[in-house]
């Protein structure tokens, strides 16, 4: 499969190049699932993890503002190594695709599509709300709804809300605190994400009905890849392009008034 | 030895392929324009979206139109600046992650440095020589001693010159970018009708300006009351503008050569890069100056002055021949300057 064909299998979505495909096929007697390498640099964290038989191995978490362009391919290199596999025995890449901090986004979507790229194996993208809902653990959730809100540094926050199972329960959005206890039903629900201080003021008129939880705030690299595998398993690996969630800043030109006198 | 380049630092993706025989075996560039024309400039978030939307699919096509395959590769290298940080980032990445799964060296160049190093692609001209950049983000005399050795003599202390036709031409409502359709409609224009300035003209150095004569435009603009700003008066003002950028850049790039030929009695090669060398007449105005002064003007083909990949895989090659590597924890440089031991210039930002 030339490069060009590669790369159109995997915007369409269906990226499990036939060479990889081999590749498990002759490992699956003694392999449960693929082995996947996991990245996420979306919001104000850098975390890396493999998958290896439906186990996370390695996870590395460091809370991070900036800096990840610089760490990325050394908390790669440290993951692999910890995980004791090198980077040839990856089947896909599994990255975040926000919603978060645009350019964390681009920095974890650009490396994990050229790894797939250079490697010509699958890549696999993972909403960062849905990451953070997958780490709320069965005994703070009870079966409840989780409302997940993440920070945007603007006075909105991305936010979605999730059912008992972890199934969406909306779509992710970008809404003030306010709207996004609107997002999921009436009754107890459990806050995650690291907007949660934000839901909780919010929230306020209505202390009985969300509660804070122990989960991880941010997203972290194991929940990630296993998110991906479960994906991976039904075939539906989504191509990766990022969830922006905001349109750019920039006026056009017919808004921009009279040029400013220098 | 071949070497796969990367540009993203500004409004153009792109990702080419070169060799150590000075071929160019693929040399892809998606332009932006599209994108940012309706803001009349470059959004640099915009920009770094669609980087990142089309950069993995054009160096597939790359190393598909190359015929290469990623462990047929000498080394990786992307611009790591100086550059909008946005895209600059996306490009670096991209870089490291090849260079990481494909086991194979990572080279992070300088984007003037590709500017720099051109002809020594195009045309094998031997250092050392001296350079005339010349576009939309930078405007600098150099002197190229050899790869990393760089000594900057002259800069702009305000707009570059390809931003001062873009604005001005923005002004006169000739849409983006400006440096072509300005150039286009000077052409019937009377070049003696509007009295510019020659900002720094007759100083010593070879430093420039360009916001004074911007204003001048302004204030002629403004004089005319809408109805009166006519084709042909804008064709006057647009000739009488180039006509003044031609006088001001002659004079600073004679005293440039001057010094040139004082330092390196040897060089005999004045190089002309970025994307105002497409401008017909200040390039003729150019030719004039190194006729005069015994010397060759060398401009590289167009699509090889605005920005591409060939120069950075070429720069990259460059400079992996002589050894050098870099680090996979390379952090992407928004300022880079090509001479750290140039004075910084008050207002000159990244253009210097
Ligand atoms: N014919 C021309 N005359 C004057 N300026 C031009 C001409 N063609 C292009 N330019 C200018 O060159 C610049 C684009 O060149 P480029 O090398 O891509 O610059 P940068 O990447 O630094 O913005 C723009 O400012 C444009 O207006
Ligand atoms: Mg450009």
């Amino acid at each position: 499969m030339s490069f060009t064909d590669y790369i159109k299998k995997m915007l369409t979505g269906q990226s499990r190049s036939s060479d990889s495909a081999d590749h498990a096929a002759s490992q699956l007697a003694e392999k449960s699932g693929p082995t996947l390498l996991a990245i996420d640099t979306a919001s104000t964290s850098l975390t890396t993890a493999v998958l290896i038989n439906g186990e996370v191995k390695g996870e590395l978490f460091a809370n991070m503002e900036r800096g990840q362009a610089e760490h990325l391919m050394s908390f790669i290199a440290e993951s692999l190594e910890k995980a004791g596999i090198g980077f040839d025995a990856v089947d896909g890449i599994a990255v975040t695709v926000g919603p978060g901090a645009f350019t964390g986004m681009r920095i974890g979507l650009a490396t994990a599509r050229a790894l797939g790229l250079a490697r010509k194996i699958p890549v696999v993208g993972v909403s960062s709300l849905e990451a953070v809902a997958y780490g709320v653990s069965e005994r703070d959730q009870q079966g409840r709804n989780i409302l997940v809100a993440l920070d945007s540094k603007r006075n909105e926050i991305f936010a979605q809300a999730f059912d008992g199972k972890k199934r969406p329960l909306s779509t992710p959005e970008c809404v003030a605190p306010r709207q996004a206890l609107m997002m999921a039903p009436p009754g107890d629900t459990i806050l995650a994400g690291d907007a949660t201080p934000r839901l909780l003021t919010a929230a306020a008129h209505a202390p009985d009905a969300f509660y804070d939880c122990t989960a991880h705030s941010l997203p972290r690299a194991g929940n990630v890849a296993l998110i991906a595998a479960s994906r991976w398993e039904s075939g539906e690996n989504l191509a990766p392009v990022p969830m922006y969630l905001r349109a750019p800043d920039a006026r056009r030109i017919e808004d921009q008034g009279p040029q400013k006198k220098k | 030895m071949i070497v796969l380049g990367i540009e993203t630092s500004c409004d153009e993706t792109a990702a080419a392929v070169v060799n150590d025989k000075r071929e160019i075996l693929s040399n892809r560039v998606l332009s932006q324009l599209d994108d940012h024309r309706p803001y009349g400039g470059v959004v640099p978030e915009i920009a770094a979206r669609a980087h990142l939307e089309h950069l993995d699919r054009l160096v597939a096509e790359a190393m598909d139109d190359a015929g290469v395959d990623f462990d047929d590769l000498d080394a990786v290298a992307c611009t790591g600046g100086p550059g909008l940080i946005g895209g600059v980032m996306v490009g670096t990445m991209t870089a490291k992650a090849i260079a990481f799964a494909a086991q194979k060296p990572f080279m992070a160049v300088n984007h003037l440095e590709g500017h720099a190093l051109t002809v020594r692609l195009t045309d094998d001209v031997a250092f050392p020589y001296l350079l005339l950049l010349v576009s939309g983000g930078h405007c600098q005399v150099l002197i190229v001693e050899g790869v990393g050795r760089y000594k900057r003599i002259g800069t702009t202390i305000d707009d570059a010159v390809g931003e001062a036709f873009d604005k001005t031409a923005k002004m006169m409502g000739l849409g983006y970018p400006g440096g072509p359709a300005l150039e286009k409609i000077a052409e019937k224009g009377n070049p003696n009708r509007f009295g510019l300035p020659r900002p720094l003209r007759g100083r010593p150095g070879c430093d420039f300006s360009f916001s004074g004569l911007k204003t001048a435009v302004r204030n002629y603009m403004d004089g005319f009351p809408v109805e009166q700003q006519t084709e042909d008066v804008k064709a006057d003002l647009a000739a009488s503008f180039q006509r003044a950028v031609g006088d001001t850049l002659i004079d600073r790039a004679r005293n440039a050569v001057f010094q040139f030929m004082q330092d390196y009695p040897a060089g005999n090669t004045l190089v002309l890069a970025g994307g105002v060398a497409a401008n017909k007449y200040l390039r003729g105005r150019l030719v004039e100056l190194t006729d005069q002064a015994g010397m060759k003007l060398v401009a590289p083909p167009l699509d090889l002055c605005t920005d591409n990949a060939a120069m950075i895989a070429w720069a990259g090659l460059e400079r992996f021949r002589l050894g050098e590597r870099d680090d996979l924890d390379f952090k992407p440089r928004p300022r880079w300057p090509l001479d750290p031991q140039a004075p910084k210039r008050p207002g000159a930002g990244v253009k210097a």
